[in-house]
């Protein structure tokens, strides 16, 4: 067993805090090939302390910010811990990767989102928590428009736009939490929450504005983008890491367990379910594997909005929920990361039996192969859902084998779409950048000790009785078989979702709704002017002035002359009435 | 010494001022010297002022004048926020003017350093005015002192800015003179009351004291640039770069601010105000200001006139603070006062150095300008990010607090005046952040002149970066004692009684 030992609270700060540190040493340009180096390593303290925190301690400091609050809760050690790890890989993975003029650049962004990352899993307050998802949030803006390119500066808008739209949705559910909680420590804010009659909204806020990163239909347009447009490295931790951290937003400022929300529960509900399906199956369709990855995450995203939507709508699953959620994001955040680090070691590898294996290990395990990662991450989450009193329970309980079989055939996919090559011109995968990815694939076939470090391995440990094993088998085997037979057939896939898929629709719409705005209007928003100086508003107003003024004497006239047609009647009538 | 340290506060820059304009104008250093010195001795009371002030003494200087009005000099709390804002940034910007006048702009400087003190003893003494007699005085003063400094370039364009300042700013005040002697006459001598002296007044004369209240705050309103009394504030970017920053961050436009909450917590008071029905008036007009501000900035290729329209937008929510009941809002709004100031400041700071050293003055031609000038952009970038509301910058402690404010206050609307405000500020100052970050340069930028190292001279690196910081720290050490927060904090508990 790990040893545990009470954190004290400026510790957290200072571990997590150590990229950003490290961050402000590019400045000097002699250090930054050996801060190229570090910048995996950097992550290792944070993890290192996940693993031995003893869970349950707070540290408050009232200096900064609105007061801050750090430590480790159960939840935070495990989101921190795989969280840090998959950095650590990825980190390590950037330092060959990551080429050409703008490299200093990509680490700097790399490094302070890190740190947002990092923080935000210790961040105890409301305050903490918000200001490390947003360093996060826009340093991750710098990963993703990185490559310059069109499909780059496409999926940078289209998430900057998105990220300021999450971080304007949590701002008033967060002062709303703080203001009647009259407190910024979480935990005070979700027990205010729990008896709020603001709650269904802040509920709705919180699950939306967080659902933008977790990326939640339908707002997980940016993420088919994003993950593609950015360098390999940047899009493993980015769905690895950083859609967790939308989903960790849920867990801190919902009454998870405290409330009951039928509709809202039943409502999130639905739409995880739609999701899961939704990412399936446009994932299905896409030729670039680290979208069809994209999609994936999109569809595991949807699981944990599934059981925090059946939290809300019966609060005494939380307990077994919330083991599913963290067995779950741990098994995805590694088993995700390193497929996506793979995509970057694999087609320019030689044919070589390793790394057919150690792809295939990862598709396999994330398929849910008998005694790998996938599979152990499914008994909790079948707990839960047994455990749900919610009518349709059992008909999501129907569907999970489907989206087993179709988990199968997105990895078959993904493992056709990212197969060694050996012929990829371009970017060739150095040895440490390799070694990363081996790192990543033992971490997760390590997967039960690291449940069983953070304790939570005996909910997970159905997995290796054999009994279970066919269930678990039969998908793999039959999506390899058909994927199999299909590319000997040679069948191509005939359908394509373009990436983003309903992100076509929005823009329609948006621009369909910008040309309903009067013209006049739509100019004062969007054309820049350059007119001169003088030519302010000053002068459109005398103008305006003078305008109104004209209008006001044509209309003044066309009075007279109808005051003066009144006015003969008038004394016509007089005039026939006294005579 | 208590008598005496008010008034010596806006001494110091008006011993500063008469000193430079007899100054040669060759006497580089001696000007420099006299600017500095005054200007750190202008910092150092201050700082004696704030101890004194929270531990609760009482600084007053009285001097009476003819028919029973005086000069009152009186430091509390809320005189102290914009004390402090003004000795702070009058130090940063003097720096930045040296730079900015004597490297290159050599023209009439002892009368533009003269203009430049004489103009923060005008502000200061706003500050520091115990009573609205007191405060028109210094207020009228400002006015006559920003014009030679708006007008500084000479040519046509800076004299029509400069006319169309002092017809805004005078009718302004003509305005606030017949309000101030209409309730003189109904208060007779009346200095500011922390938590308001109108109570005694308001059953019998409740019609007198709307219209007054209204007039009082068209005629503050100019200069805090309320629309559409805003028209001024774009045109008179003709003024110089540090001109521009003391005007948007410190003197003029906080002058008006400043008024507004002078008159809604000394004067009327907090409960007055809701008894008339008037904050529920003021609040849509900062509201209105707030969004259509940002909204005229969306279209600005110029980047001081983009500026410019940010600041109209900005100092709103100063005064929606005021509008807004309760202490929460209260300290929302007062510390943006502080806020906004050390905000804007950087931006300008930037924008000057942009025109100097590159000579870039539109939006579209700063592509990939941060790796010409890396630690200016840095600079306008945490300012860009502040104003968004980013945490945790110092914009966020505002928006927080106000945010606060308007649910303690059941005012939900403001939450949504606020989050459209952030979109907007996102829409025109993160698209240039990413130009200067993330675009290749247009054409090559002009390198550094004569091989000097630096990407600017030193002089004019400083301020934004320092003021830049200031921001950062404002945000992240929000919960020290004497940070702004705290400040406003305690301003707040004690207007509305709470200590």
């Amino acid at each position: 067993m790990i040893p545990q030992f009470v954190i004290p609270g400026w510790m957290c700060v200072g571990v997590t805090g150590l990229p950003l540190v490290l961050a402000l040493f590019l400045m000097i340009p002699r250090l930054r090939p050996l801060i190229y180096r570090l910048t995996g390593p950097i992550a290792l303290p944070s993890a290192l302390i996940a693993l031995i925190a003893q869970p349950g301690h707070f540290g408050e400091s009232v200096t900064y910010l609105l007061g801050v609050s750090a430590g480790f809760d159960q939840i935070g050690r495990v989101f921190l811990f795989f969280t840090a790890m998959m950095w650590f890989f990825a980190g390590v993975h950037a330092t060959g990767y990551v080429k050409g003029p703008n490299k200093a650049r990509f680490f700097a962004c790399f490094l302070i989102a890190m740190t947002g990352n990092f923080g935000l899993t210790v961040a105890n307050d409301a305050v903490a928590y918000y200001s490390l998802f947003a360093l996060m949030s826009f340093a991750s803006y710098g990963l993703v428009v990185h490559s310059g390119d069109a499909l780059a500066k496409r999926a940078s808008l289209v998430y900057i736009v998105l990220v300021v739209i999450g971080e304007a949705l949590v701002f008033p559910a967060a002062v709303m939490g703080a203001a009647g909680a009259d407190s910024v420590l979480l935990p005070d804010i979700r027990a205010y929450l729990a008896t709020a009659p603001e709650l269904p909204v802040v509920a709705l806020l919180v699950l939306v504005g967080f659902s933008i990163k977790a990326g939640v239909l339908p707002l997980h347009v940016w993420l088919p983008l994003a993950h593609p447009a950015a360098p390999t490295p940047a899009s493993a931790v980015l769905s690895g890491c950083m859609i967790k951290a939308g989903v960790l937003g849920w867990i801190r400022f919902l009454p998870l367990g405290e409330a009951a929300l039928p509709a809202i529960g039943q409502g999130a509900a639905v739409i995880g379910v739609v999701t899961m399906f939704w990412g399936l199956c446009v994932g299905l369709t896409q030729s670039n594997p680290k979208a069809l990855l994209a999609y994936s995450s999109v569809s595991k995203m949807g699981v944990m909005l599934l059981l925090i939507g059946l939290s809300l709508y019966e609060p005494e699953l939380w307990k077994t929920a919330s083991v599913a959620m963290l067995v779950y994001a741990c098994f995805h955040g590694i088993n995700k990361g390193a497929l996506f680090l793979g995509c970057s070691v694999t087609p320019s590898a030689k044919r070589g039996v390793a790394v057919y294996v150690g792809l295939a290990v990862l598709a396999a395990s994330f398929a849910g192969f008998p005694l790998l990662a996938g599979a152990m991450a499914k008994f909790p989450l079948k707990y839960a859902l047994k455990g749900s009193g919610l009518p349709w329970a059992t008909v999501i309980k129907t569907l999970l084998p489907l989206t087993t079989v179709l988990t199968a055939f997105v990895m078959a996919r993904f493992v056709v779409l990212a197969r060694p090559r050996g012929d990829q011109g371009g970017h060739k995968a150095d040895r440490l950048q390799t070694t990363a990815w081996w790192g990543s694939i033992l971490l997760l076939l390590a997967f039960p000790l690291v449940l069983s470090a953070f304790g939570i391995f005996d909910k997970a440990s159905a997995a290796f009785s054999p009994k279970y094993w066919w269930g678990a088998l039969w998908p793999v085997l039959l999506a390899a078989g058909i994927s199999y037979a299909v590319i000997r057939l040679g069948y191509r896939a005939a359908l394509e979702i373009p990436m983003g898929d309903i992100l076509g629709i929005y823009e329609r719409v948006l621009s369909f709704i910008v040309r309903l705005v009067p013209t006049r209007i739509r100019n004062l928003i969007t054309r820049e002017t350059s007119a001169p100086l003088h030519m302010g508003i000053s002068d459109q107003w005398k103008q305006n002035f003078w305008t109104f003024f004209t209008k006001g004497e044509i209309r003044l006239s066309t009075w007279i002359n109808g005051g003066l047609i009144y006015l003969a009647l008038l004394v016509a009538i007089i005039l026939i009435l006294g005579w | 010494m208590n008598e005496w340290l008010p008034l010596l506060i806006p001494a110091t820059s008006l011993i500063a001022a008469l000193i430079i304009f007899f100054v040669d104008e060759e006497s580089r250093g001696l000007r420099t010297f006299v600017n500095l010195t005054t200007a750190s001795l202008k910092v150092l009371l201050v700082v004696f002022l704030l101890i004194g002030v929270s531990r609760g003494e009482n600084y007053r200087f009285t001097l009476p004048l003819f028919f029973g009005f005086e000069i009152v000099l009186h430091a509390d709390a809320l005189s102290l926020l914009f004390v402090s804002l003004s000795a702070l940034l009058w130090l940063v910007t003097t720096i930045y003017a040296i730079g900015y006048m004597d490297v290159s702009h050599g023209h009439d400087r002892s009368r533009f350093f003269g203009f430049f003190s004489l103009c923060v003893s005008a502000t200061t003494g706003i500050a520091l005015a115990g009573n609205l007699f007191t405060f028109l005085v210094f207020y009228e003063l400002l006015t006559i002192t920003t014009y030679p400094l708006v007008t500084h370039r000479g040519g046509a364009d800076a004299i029509k800015a400069g006319r169309i300042y002092l017809i805004y700013t005078l009718g302004g005040g003509a305005l606030l003179l017949v309000a101030i002697v209409w309730l003189k006459s109904i208060v007779g001598a009346a200095n500011f009351v922390t938590g308001g002296m109108l109570i005694p007044f308001v059953a019998s004369h409740q019609l007198e004291l709307t219209i007054i209240f209204t007039m009082l705050i068209i005629g503050f309103g100019v200069k805090a640039a309320l629309i559409p009394l805003h028209g001024w504030l774009p045109v008179a970017m003709v003024a110089p770069a540090p001109v521009s920053a003391l005007l948007h961050a410190v003197a003029v436009v906080k002058a008006g601010a400043f008024g507004i909450m002078r008159i809604v917590y000394d004067v009327y008071g907090p409960g007055v105000c809701t008894e008339l029905g008037v904050r529920p008036w003021l609040a849509a007009a900062a509201a209105a200001t707030i969004i259509y501000g940002s909204m005229r900035a969306l279209r600005q290729d110029d980047f001081k006139r983009r500026l410019a329209y940010s600041t109209v937008s900005q100092v709103s929510y100063i005064i929606l603070g005021a509008a807004i009941i309760g202490p929460l809002a209260t300290v929302g709004g007062l510390v943006h006062l502080f806020h906004q100031g050390i905000m804007k400041i950087t931006m300008f700071f930037v924008a000057g150095n942009l025109a100097e050293e590159v000579h870039i003055k539109k939006i579209s031609q700063m592509n990939g300008l941060g790796r010409r000038m890396p630690i200016t952009m840095a600079s306008f970038s945490i300012a860009a990010c502040a104003m968004v509301g980013i945490p945790p910058m110092a914009g966020f402690i505002s928006k927080w607090y106000l945010g606060l404010g308007a649910i303690a206050a059941g005012q939900g609307w403001v939450v949504a005046v606020l989050l459209g405000s952030t979109l907007l500020n996102a829409a025109y100052f993160l698209p240039i952040v990413y130009r200067v970050w993330f675009k290749e340069p247009d054409v090559p930028f002009d390198p550094p002149e004569n091989g000097r190292k630096l990407e600017i001279h030193l002089y004019l690196l400083i301020p934004p970066l320092f003021t830049a910081l200031c921001v950062l720290a404002a945000g992240i050490f929000a919960g020290m004692p004497f940070s702004p927060l705290a400040w406003a904090k305690l301003i707040a508990l004690r207007e509305y009684g709470l200590q």
